[in-house]
């Protein structure tokens, strides 16, 4: 009886933390499929998709880089989930790290920001998670010409 | 009694914990010709070298998609020729890992050029093609191909048919440098990279409207640097990209002259509903001459043909 006991608990526990750790898990699958589709009304062509994961906190700003081209104009959607991407802010610096746009205007969040570029140069992708509530999230990046 | 129930636990991990080394192990076998011999300085080097390729992933996150130069071409004019495009066929010649996945990135440019100009057999053959080499590759499973048939068969529209490609291509690179096989990625990219700036240059060459494309050539020498800088890298895992590196540092040399110079003012205004930065060109110079392109153009042959010969 005291085998089975100990058995059972063992496999409790071993399940119990299986489920924690997939519950914790960042899927962004269908924050990218909305962002598609967000992309395609606007029509832009898909180019990337971003996983961002904060990780309950752990990751505060999360940096990507994209060479654009000139004569090209790119759009930058986020999406966690909640209205304007509230809790995620993407902003885009030039090779100088001079910022030029960013996903927070006055102290509003919105969900996409787009640059048309006349400049071909690497230019970064910023997103910083201020809430740790939403901090799962996707962000799409388009072009068209 | 709690003793022994721990030690089977242990035992259980550690059992676990060793058959996830032999799928590691057999992965670097999978990985073929990544890796020539088993000495420990190899295998220390080529561990090096990965773990510095891990730490330049930013520059190939950076590498634009060949989409973009591909939508170009179809916009100056150029007529659709499939004797340009890479034959599909010659999917199953490729023994190596190496030339596997330089020729994914190649077939996955043309893919997408085919289906731009909604050629949609070809499109399939590429398919096909993919999908041969992601199997060799053992890469198959980030990809849906069912669904990608049926998207081209279904005459579904460029988004859905490129985003799909585009997102799996995503997953199978993210996936792959979680499996420490970043080398691969960079091959497809490469090979990807090197399709399109072949197929620009092919058009550019004769196109009566090429501005815009020698442009976008010119802008490649950004792309070059990164490119450049990862195949460096990936010689320490893979002997077999040497000469496509000294192409590689060929081609940078050609493109040494080549300057596009585009001073701008940024503005501030919103675009259908979304805000939006305007980088208003004051002035555009570039320096791009018929000597630069003619010799651009005969490296990347060479570079191409090294790919899919």
């Amino acid at each position: 009886m005291k085998r089975w006991c100990l058995f059972l608990s063992f496999a409790f526990f071993y399940l119990l933390g299986s489920v924690s750790s997939a519950r914790a898990q960042c899927d962004t699958e269908p924050f990218v499929q909305e962002a598609l589709n967000f992309l395609k009304e606007k029509n832009f062509n898909f180019l990337k998709s971003y996983k961002i994961d904060g990780q309950r906190g752990t990751n505060k700003e999360i940096e990507y880089s994209y060479v654009f081209s000139t004569g090209t104009t790119y759009m930058i959607f986020v999406n966690n989930g909640k209205k304007n991407a509230e809790g995620v802010i993407v902003t885009v610096e030039d090779a100088e790290r001079n910022e030029i746009a960013k996903s927070f205007v006055g102290d509003t969040y919105v969900p996409a920001v787009q640059i048309i570029c006349n400049r071909t140069g690497i230019y970064y992708l910023r997103f910083t998670l201020v809430d740790k509530r939403h901090d799962c999230a996707a962000a799409v990046l388009g072009f068209k010409r | 009694m709690l003793k022994k129930y721990l030690s089977i636990a242990l035992l259980l991990s550690m059992g676990l914990l060793a058959s996830c080394g032999g799928g590691e192990a057999e992965q670097q076998e999978g990985e073929g010709n990544s890796q020539t011999n088993g000495t420990t300085e190899n295998t220390v080097n080529v561990e090096e070298a990965l773990q510095k390729l891990s730490n330049d992933f930013t520059l190939l996150r950076a590498i634009p998609s060949p989409i973009q130069m591909t939508s170009l071409v179809q916009e100056s004019g150029a007529k659709y020729d499939p004797a340009i495009l890479h034959d599909a066929n010659k999917a199953k010649n490729y023994g190596s890992d190496f030339k596997r996945a330089l020729n994914v990135g190649v077939y996955s440019t043309d893919l997408g050029f085919a289906h731009l100009y909604g050629k949609n057999q070809d499109a399939i053959d590429y398919l096909v093609a993919i999908r041969d080499l992601s199997t060799g590759l053992k890469v198959d499973s980030y990809f849906d191909f069912e669904r990608l048939k049926q998207l081209t068969e279904s005459n579904a529209s460029i988004d859905e048919l490129l985003a799909e490609t585009l997102t799996s291509l995503q997953t199978m690179k993210d996936g792959l440098e979680k499996e420490n096989r970043g080398d691969i990625t960079v091959l497809v990219v490469t090979g990807g990279w090197v399709e399109a700036l072949y197929l620009g240059c092919h058009v550019a060459e004769n196109a009566k409207n090429k501005q815009q494309l020698l442009e976008h050539i010119a802008d490649q020498k950004v792309s070059l640097d990164n490119i450049v800088k990862l195949l460096e890298d990936i010689q320490a895992i893979n002997p077999e990209a040497k000469a496509l590196y000294e192409k590689a540092k060929q081609l940078q040399d050609a493109y040494a002259n080549v300057s596009l110079k585009v001073e701008t003012i940024s503005k501030d205004t919103v675009i259908d509903g979304v805000p939006t930065v305007v980088q208003e060109d004051q002035s555009v110079e570039l320096n791009f001459t018929e000597q630069d392109f003619q010799k651009i153009y005969s490296i990347v042959k060479e570079m191409r043909r090294l790919i899919v010969e």
